[in-house]
């Protein structure tokens, strides 16, 4: 029954975060659980399946995985169905979001709740300045 | 949502800011006990003279050891289910962890410097809720411009290029706490200038606020890492 921590891709939902950021920001967190982190995992670049985590799980039997956001979870449907049968029982904490639980509906929510953020529209800044952002404060956008 | 109604007219186009009730006092209540209890004291007011034997570090260590009180903002978004319904709707994006503050008695404690929440990255459609969690009958409450006196001096301090520079701190002048009964809100817009002076008084200030915008506003800086998705209890 292992602690582990899972570096992804740099880029995940609006953040870009080098790896080594990552490992500060889960090493914080578990610090603050109280907890050791005792295995690194580094997913690779380009993907969000989690697959490395999957594997090594078989091996060490994860009780308790860091990763930095609700935003590292995949985004396919299979790919999620995957971790939450095979990690039905580890621990998940998310750093960033300060989310922790464990089971299928915890992490579905989780993997839901990131979707709505990355579809939610957003404002691009370009050539807009403090002014513009009062004035666009004065009307809901729907008004 | 009705959004051209009184309190959307006003914090958008008048004051900025305004008074308010919540909608279910019991609330606010078991949130300050739920605090005094994770804090490790026996009431609001001990705690609040507790505090005040304490170095700053010692105060930011309680700080973080309150992050473990996750759910204290959706207590408050349904404690003002009203009002909050009635500027953004149903479905919100609620901050996902309450601001606790404290704030130390006498000349040299840390204090909220002036400011406007929309110096932090959030959507400019986000409104803030602040309240003290104990009666706010002197000066060490909260002060706040006008919106109209807040847009005059980002306006100077756009023309000098700078942002929340020295201007700011001179430009607030010799303000005016508001003075509030414990349950009394104060919700603002994200251009209002605010912030407190030193004070000063047996026991610390402690106040909790929080901030939220409708599900169908565009974001800004503040994603996940601040905002959680929120669904408001009742009609």
């Amino acid at each position: 029954m292992t602690v582990a921590s899972i570096t992804t891709d740099i880029r995940f939902g609006p953040f870009i975060v080098p790896s080594n950021a990552q490992n500060m920001i889960m090493n914080s967190f578990a610090q603050r659980l109280g907890k050791k982190i005792e295995v690194v995992v580094p997913e690779p670049i380009l993907s969000d399946e989690l697959l490395t985590s999957l594997w090594l799980h078989n091996e060490f039997n994860f009780k308790t995985v860091f990763l930095c956001s609700i935003h590292q979870l995949p985004q396919s449907e299979d790919s999620l169905e995957n971790i939450c049968n095979s990690m039905s029982n580890t621990e998940f904490c998310f750093a960033i979001e300060g989310e922790i639980g464990s089971g299928a509906d915890y992490l579905k929510r989780c993997a839901h709740e990131a979707k709505i953020f990355s579809t939610v529209q957003k404002i691009d800044d370009k050539g807009l300045n403090w002014l513009n952002f009062y004035e666009l404060s004065k009307y809901h956008p729907t008004d | 949502m009705d959004r051209t109604g009184v309190l959307s007219q006003r914090l958008a186009h008048e004051k900025g800011y305004e008074v308010i009730k919540p909608s279910d006092l019991s609330a606010i209540q078991s949130l300050r006990s739920k605090l005094v209890e994770l804090a490790k004291s026996s009431s609001i007011d001990d705690l609040r003279h507790e505090l005040t034997k304490l170095s700053n570090a010692e105060i930011n260590e309680i700080m973080i050891s309150l992050l473990q009180f996750t759910h204290a903002s959706g207590l408050l978004a349904n404690a003002f289910r009203d009002t909050i319904r009635s500027l953004c709707g149903n479905e919100i994006f609620l901050q996902r962890r309450a601001n606790i503050i404290m704030n130390l008695p006498g000349d040299k404690q840390r204090h909220q410097w002036p400011h406007y929440e929309f110096m932090s990255g959030i959507s400019p459609y986000t409104y803030t809720i602040w309240l003290p969690l104990h009666d706010l009958l002197d000066q060490s409450g909260i002060f706040y411009l006008t919106d109209y006196e807040s847009l005059a001096h980002l306006k100077k301090e756009m023309d000098l290029g700078v942002a929340n520079g020295p201007q700011m701190f001179e430009a607030v002048g010799n303000p005016k706490a508001t003075k509030l009964c414990f349950g009394d809100a104060v919700i603002f817009n994200p251009f209002v200038i605010h912030g407190n002076t030193p004070f000063e008084s047996g026991n610390a200030r402690l106040a909790i606020s929080f901030r939220f915008q409708s599900a169908t506003a565009p974001l800004y800086q503040k994603n996940s890492d601040f905002l959680k998705t929120w669904t408001l209890e009742g009609d």
